[in-house]
């Protein structure tokens, strides 16, 4: 991608583009963007549950808050970081691949899941955002619980978005069959590559259920049919069978590609190659195929066949296994290695030991009597911050300042990274940590006031939040400025010498004025490093 | 830690996961394959129709909700960038005469005398065309939306001591199998009219497709007069659960059909004016599975709804 004066103006460049790297870049960009507003939303969300009783917002506003918040952080921002933004710019380079087998669906993909993101948070500018969580219960989201134009938004939004991914995850697929370079064979996909081949699979199976899901309660609202509604026959239960049949791969559709990340990074940072390679590759495989049997276990309390039941607790904690295995290899990869620790390393170390807290928290779920206490308490809003923010953020900012040198040109400000990093991880589990004890003290989740006795553990969590909001401060300034004004990358920064984005071979340079290319004695020094043996263990400088 | 590498690790670990510390091989080949990315021209890969069919797109769901105007400027704007996407790939087709790109099936390495012969139809698969992956892979999701509506179908049924419900009118069975019959069979003639094109024998080929759409239209004209006939007795979308599902089931197939006709037609058009041979017809080829595709789930849902086998 040679960013050459001349040819085509830049806004047509990047609206008219179909290349991988920059729809990885438009990608990125919007997630970070909803990042920003799904941030507010909390931040917000928090500062009103300062106080027991109403503090700052209106009891519809809150609901509307915190549902904006949901639908945002998993469907504007986790999601498309993970599988858009970095899927898109490193799976093809990581198989050789010139780009993506449908070029023009890839940008489709994009273009379609920006519209389902104006269709979210399109609401609060008339004035009626819908207000039903992120999983918009019938019969709460029918014309009996919630009859405004909002719901009807947030319906059609989920509807797109599921398109987007769908055209998104066929690419993929498709991509890694048909376009892997010579050589490139199963036997040596790197784990990111996996991930992203599994979290394809996921999608592709799961997403056309819920986006069908989608239309039958618009139709219930808009053309009288009665799928989910009793007084015609429907069933309500039928409705959470098949949204958690997408909603618990998409919690996997979150978590694997940080798996992936995580595995490129933490081998980067250690000198050793990874542990349990062909493990790595199972565990994916099996957390993959398991993730499909596992949908019940959030409907525990809804009355469901207790034989049923026991079957899906089953499932659930046998899901620990291969997830255990993963932690497992990643300690086996750093052990006895010669640790780096830059801001990529601490936020992959620190997903482990994050990601591992909240997968324990989820045992505790899986236990049905446990869960009958646990269910809708804070207990769960701590998992589901643990596995997504302790496990899926932090493996985006792992992946965001590992390869930040690849995507700009540009070294990240280290000093401010680890600002971010320690910030990012006290204010994290200052936040989130104390919400187990708001959960066994018997908080319900979504309450707009709780009872006074609650205040000082929910104090806790709000300064938590904002000392988290504050602190991506650091890192938005970072990843800016750094784009304009950090030191100049080298071609390999990390000394990587088994993957194949690093070194940059012929990278665009970060702004227009710079040499395109680097000259040919720089290109022939860097494949040399490729193709000699390695001297000394990579990482012993 | 000691300068000689990693620390050897204690023999429990090692014998846990025996590859352990082994890295997984990285070609040479693959970073020479990845340094070719930054050379082609990008102009050549610009499209503004991703951008304009979402914005179509957006127009149309907008005026879903709403209403107005903007639910037809939707569609029109939809249908034009669609129509300015299928000129993009016309004029692509046009300059570029080798069909397709794609790899050879290589999935594991070495050749093919000293791999399974699981692995052999493995590689088999791979080497087919990128656009066969994708119509392949496309039709996967579109199983599972039929699966949704086969669920809410099936679990209705079992919730139920009498399902279809009393009261609800008796489906026209035979006049049905008539219709499966029709649909069955421009499966069949289609699929003479492609080993017809296969043997490059285009008049074939064309009176084939030819007969195919016209089974297709006999097809769907027979559904509409059967859903007027039912919309007369009074059972319509929101006769409760079972007319939900009996309307989504066989409706959500009719869009399928007319999808598939539309792709006939097109098919067909471009084979009227002189297009495909033996050696180039991937786009008759994905039509032809996505039409077997759409016959297959009428058999069941004949089977399942009309005849109610289960």
């Amino acid at each position: 991608m040679a960013y050459a004066t001349h040819g085509p103006p830049a806004w047509k460049m990047w609206l008219f583009t179909t290349d991988h790297k920059r729809i990885g870049i438009l990608y990125m960009v919007t997630a970070f963007l909803f990042f920003i507003l799904g941030g507010l939303a909390a931040l917000t969300v928090r500062t009103e549950l300062a106080t027991a009783g109403p503090t700052i917002v209106r009891q519809s506003t809150f609901n509307e808050l915190f549902s904006a918040h949901g639908m945002t952080m998993i469907f504007a921002w986790i999601i498309p970081v993970l599988v858009g933004g970095f899927g898109n710019y490193f799976l093809p380079l990581q198989i050789g691949a010139k780009d993506m087998s449908f070029p023009r669906l890839n940008a489709l993909s994009y273009w379609i899941f920006l519209s389902a993101c104006i269709l979210l948070w399109f609401g609060f500018i008339i004035h009626e955002q819908a207000a039903v969580g992120w999983t918009g219960y019938v019969p709460l989201t029918e014309n009996v619980g919630t009859p405004g134009v909002g719901t009807d938004l947030y319906l059609l939004a989920f509807h797109l978005i599921g398109l987007s991914s769908i055209l998104g995850g066929i690419n993929f697929l498709v991509t890694v069959v048909k376009e892997r370079a010579p050589g490139v064979t199963i036997k040596n996909l790197s784990l990111f590559v996996w991930s992203q081949i599994i979290t394809a699979v996921l999608i592709v199976l799961a997403t056309p259920v819920v986006g069908t899901v989608m239309m039958m309660v618009f139709f219930d609202r808009n053309l009288g049919t009665h799928f989910f509604l009793p007084e015609g026959g429907g069933s309500p239960i039928l409705y959470q069978h098949l949204f958690w049949f997408y909603s618990h791969p998409a919690v996997y559709v979150m978590i694997l590609p940080a798996f992936g990340i995580v595995s490129e990074v933490i081998p980067r940072f250690s000198g050793n190659p990874i542990f349990g390679y062909t493990g790595m590759v199972l565990a994916i495989a099996s957390i993959g195929i398991l993730g499909f049997t596992v949908w019940a276990h959030h409907m525990f309390t809804t009355g469901i066949d207790p034989g049923v039941r026991a079957g899906f607790m089953f499932t659930t904690m046998m899901i620990g296994v291969p997830t255990g295995i993963k932690i497992f290899n990643w300690v086996g990869t750093m052990w006895g290695g010669r640790l780096r620790f830059t801001t990529a390393m601490l936020f992959a170390v620190g997903f482990v030991a994050m990601f591992t807290i909240g997968g324990i928290d989820g045992i505790y779920m899986a236990s049905i009597p446990i869960d009958y206490q646990l269910q809708d308490t804070y207990w769960a809003v701590a998992h589901i911050h643990y596995v997504l923010f302790g496990g899926s953020v932090f493996g985006v900012f792992a992946g965001f300042y590992y390869w930040y040198p690849r995507m700009t040109g540009r070294m990240m400000n280290e000093r401010l990274g680890k600002v971010h990093f320690w910030g990012t991880f006290i204010g994290f589990n200052l936040t989130f940590f104390f919400m187990h004890v708001l959960g066994l003290l018997g908080m319900p989740r979504r309450v707009y006031n709780y009872d006074p006795s609650l205040e000082f553990w929910n104090q806790f969590a709000t300064v938590g939040a904002i000392m988290l909001g504050l602190v991506q401060l650091f890192f938005f300034y970072n990843a800016v400025a750094s784009y304009y004004r950090g030191a100049p990358a080298p071609a390999n920064p990390w000394d990587v010498r088994d993957s194949r984005e690093w070194p940059v071979g012929a990278r665009k340079p970060p702004r227009p004025r710079v040499p395109s290319a680097p000259s040919p004695a720089v290109a022939v020094a860097s494949v040399e490093a490729v193709l000699a043996p390695p001297a000394r263990p990579p990482g012993s400088a | 830690m000691s300068k000689s590498g990693a620390a050897p690790l204690p023999v429990w670990l090692r014998r846990l996961a025996p590859d352990g510390l082994r890295a997984y091989p990285m070609h040479a080949a693959a970073h020479e394959a990845s340094a070719h990315e930054e050379v082609h021209d990008p102009a050549e890969h610009l499209s503004p129709w991703p951008l304009v069919i979402s914005i179509g797109v957006l127009f149309l769901y907008f005026g879903i909700i709403f209403g107005g105007p903007v639910l037809g400027a939707g569609i029109i704007l939809f249908l034009s960038a669609l129509y300015g996407w299928i000129t993009q790939d016309y004029v692509h087709w046009k300059k570029h005469p080798a069909p397709g790109h794609g790899v050879e099936g290589h999935i594991l390495p070495g050749g093919r005398a000293e791999r399974s012969r699981l692995a052999n139809w493995v590689a088999d698969l791979v080497a087919k065309p990128t656009a066969w992956w994708g119509i392949v892979l496309f039709l996967l999701t579109e199983i599972m939306l039929f699966g949704a509506l086969f669920a809410l179908y099936f679990v209705s049924k079992g919730q139920y001591a009498e399902f279809p419900p009393a009261g609800a009118p008796e489906l026209p069975v035979l006049a049905t199998l008539v219709n499966t019959i029709i649909l069955v069979s421009s499966g069949a003639t289609m699929h003479i009219g492609l080993i017809a094109l296969r043997k490059d024998n285009r008049q074939g080929f064309l009176a084939m497709f030819a007969a195919t759409i016209f089974l297709g239209l006999a097809f769907l004209y027979n559904q509409v007069t059967e859903y007027l006939d039912l919309f007369h007795e009074g059972f319509t979308l929101d006769s409760g659960v079972y007319g939900a599902a009996f309307f989504s089931l066989t409706g959500v197939h009719g869009a399928h059909v007319t999808a598939g006709l539309a792709g006939l037609v097109a098919v067909f058009g471009r084979g009227l004016a002189g297009q495909f041979d033996s050696k180039r017809h991937l786009g008759v080829e994905g039509v032809a599975i996505y039409w077997h595709f759409v016959d297959i789930v009428w058999i069941f849902l004949f089977l399942v709804i009309y005849v109610r086998v289960i």
